[in-house]
C-alpha cells in the first residue's frame, strides 16, 4: 500500500532518504509546472523547485501538518519564485543600463526579455508571454487560482494575506489581463 | 467591469466562492443582466486561455538532481539531534541561572539583614533622631539614660 505524504514526512524526519525521493517523485511535476508558470523559464523553474525542496528539508522538523504536504511545498515555492523574480528584475534593470547590447542576448537566452504588452493575441496566444506582462503579485494570484485552482482561503493562507486582498488582487489581475488580451477568442 | 451593482459578486461566482443561496440568487440575476452575463463569458474565456498553458514535466536528469538532495536528509536528523541537545542545554542553563540567582538573593538578604542591624545600631549610637525615624522600635529600646551622655558629647557639652 502506498504511503501517504504525512507518513513520508515522518520517515524523512528519521533520516529515510528513500522516503524523500518518493515524496520528490510524487510532487516533482506539479512543482515544476507551478514554478514554470511563476517564473516563465524552465531553467529558473528547476532552480526554484530545487531551492524549495532544500528549504522544505530544512524546515521539515517544524512542519505541523496543518495543511497538506503539497500545499506546504507550494507555499514555499511561491516565495522562492518571488525571490527569484525580484533578483531577476534587479539583474534585468542592471543589464538594461548597459548600453553595449550584451544584455539583450542574456535576456533572450533566459527567456526573460520584458515582453511588450502588445503581444500578438490570437488563438495561439503565448500564455507565458501573457503572464510575463503582469506584476509579480498579479501573476502569483492568477497562477494560484487559474492553474492551481486553489480556493480564496487556501491562497490567503499560502500568501499570508486576508481573503479580501486575495479577491481584490485577483479582480485587478483579471482586469489587467482582459484589458491587454481581451480581444482573443478562446 | 460593468455598471451593474452586482458586478463585484461576479468573480466570486465564477470562482465558486459564493454560498449556495447567494449563488442561486446570482444565477437568477445573470438571466436578466446582459452586462454581467457578457463579462462572465469573458472571464471564462480568459481562464480557459490561462489553463491552456503548456507546463513542463520533470526530466529524468532533473529528477536525478533532485534525488541527490536526499543526502541532506542525514543533515536533517543531525539538526534534529542538535536542536534537542541545544534545547536541553538551554533548559539546564536557565535552571542553573535561576538557582544561582535565588541562592545569591538569599545570601544577599542575610548579609543585608546583618548589615542593616549593625548600621542601625551604629546610627543609633551616633544619631538617635535618625534612628527613631528609621526604626522606632529599636530607638525606643535605647533608654534616655544611655542617650544623654552621647547627646551631650556630640553637642560639645560636658558629660
Amino acid at each position: 500500500m502506498q504511503e501517504t505524504d504525512p507518513e513520508l514526512v515522518t520517515k524523512i524526519r528519521l533520516g529515510d532518504k528513500a522516503a524523500f525521493q518518493e515524496l520528490v517523485r510524487r510532487h516533482a511535476d506539479s512543482l515544476l509546472g507551478m514554478a514554470y508558470s511563476l517564473v516563465g523559464s524552465r531553467a529558473d523553474a528547476e532552480d526554484v523547485v530545487q531551492e524549495t525542496l532544500i528549504v522544505a528539508l530544512r524546515r521539515i522538523q517544524s512542519f505541523e501538518g496543518r495543511s497538506a504536504v503539497g500545499t506546504w511545498l507550494r507555499g514555499i515555492l511561491v516565495f522562492k519564485a518571488a525571490k527569484l523574480r525580484r533578483s531577476r528584475k534587479v539583474r534585468s534593470t542592471m543589464t538594461l543600463q548597459d548600453h553595449d547590447g550584451s544584455g539583450d542576448a542574456e535576456r533572450a537566452d533566459n527567456g526573460l526579455a520584458s515582453r511588450s504588452a502588445t503581444v500578438a493575441v490570437d488563438s495561439r496566444v503565448d500564455v507565458t508571454a501573457m503572464l510575463d506582462t503582469l506584476s509579480q503579485e498579479h501573476r502569483e494570484i492568477v497562477v494560484l487560482r487559474e492553474l492551481q485552482q486553489y480556493s480564496y482561503e487556501e491562497i490567503s493562507q499560502m500568501l499570508k494575506i486576508p481573503i479580501g486582498t486575495v479577491e481584490s488582487r485577483l479582480y485587478r489581475a483579471r482586469q489587467e489581463l482582459r484589458k491587454r488580451f481581451g480581444g482573443y477568442t478562446p | 467591469m460593468n455598471a451593474c451593482e452586482l458586478n463585484s459578486t461576479l468573480n466570486r461566482y465564477f470562482d465558486d466562492e459564493l454560498p449556495p443561496a447567494q449563488r442561486a440568487s446570482f444565477e437568477r440575476h445573470l438571466r436578466d443582466c446582459a452586462p454581467c452575463a457578457s463579462e462572465l463569458e469573458q472571464l471564462r474565456g480568459l481562464s480557459c486561455q490561462v489553463r491552456s498553458m503548456a507546463l513542463p514535466k520533470a526530466s529524468a536528469d532533473f529528477l536525478t538532481r533532485l534525488d541527490a538532495l536526499s543526502d541532506r536528509v542525514q543533515d536533517v536528523t543531525v539538526i534534529r539531534f542538535a536542536t534537542r541537545l541545544t534545547a536541553a542545554a538551554a533548559a539546564i542553563l536557565v535552571a542553573a541561572t535561576c538557582h544561582w540567582a535565588l541562592v545569591s538573593r538569599d545570601s544577599a538578604a542575610s548579609a543585608d539583614a546583618s548589615s542593616t542591624a549593625l548600621t542601625r545600631t551604629e546610627t543609633a549610637m551616633v544619631d538617635p533622631e535618625s534612628a527613631v525615624a528609621y526604626d522606632t522600635a529599636s530607638a525606643s529600646a535605647v533608654s534616655d539614660v544611655q542617650l544623654d551622655p552621647i547627646m551631650q558629647n556630640l553637642s560639645g557639652g560636658r558629660p
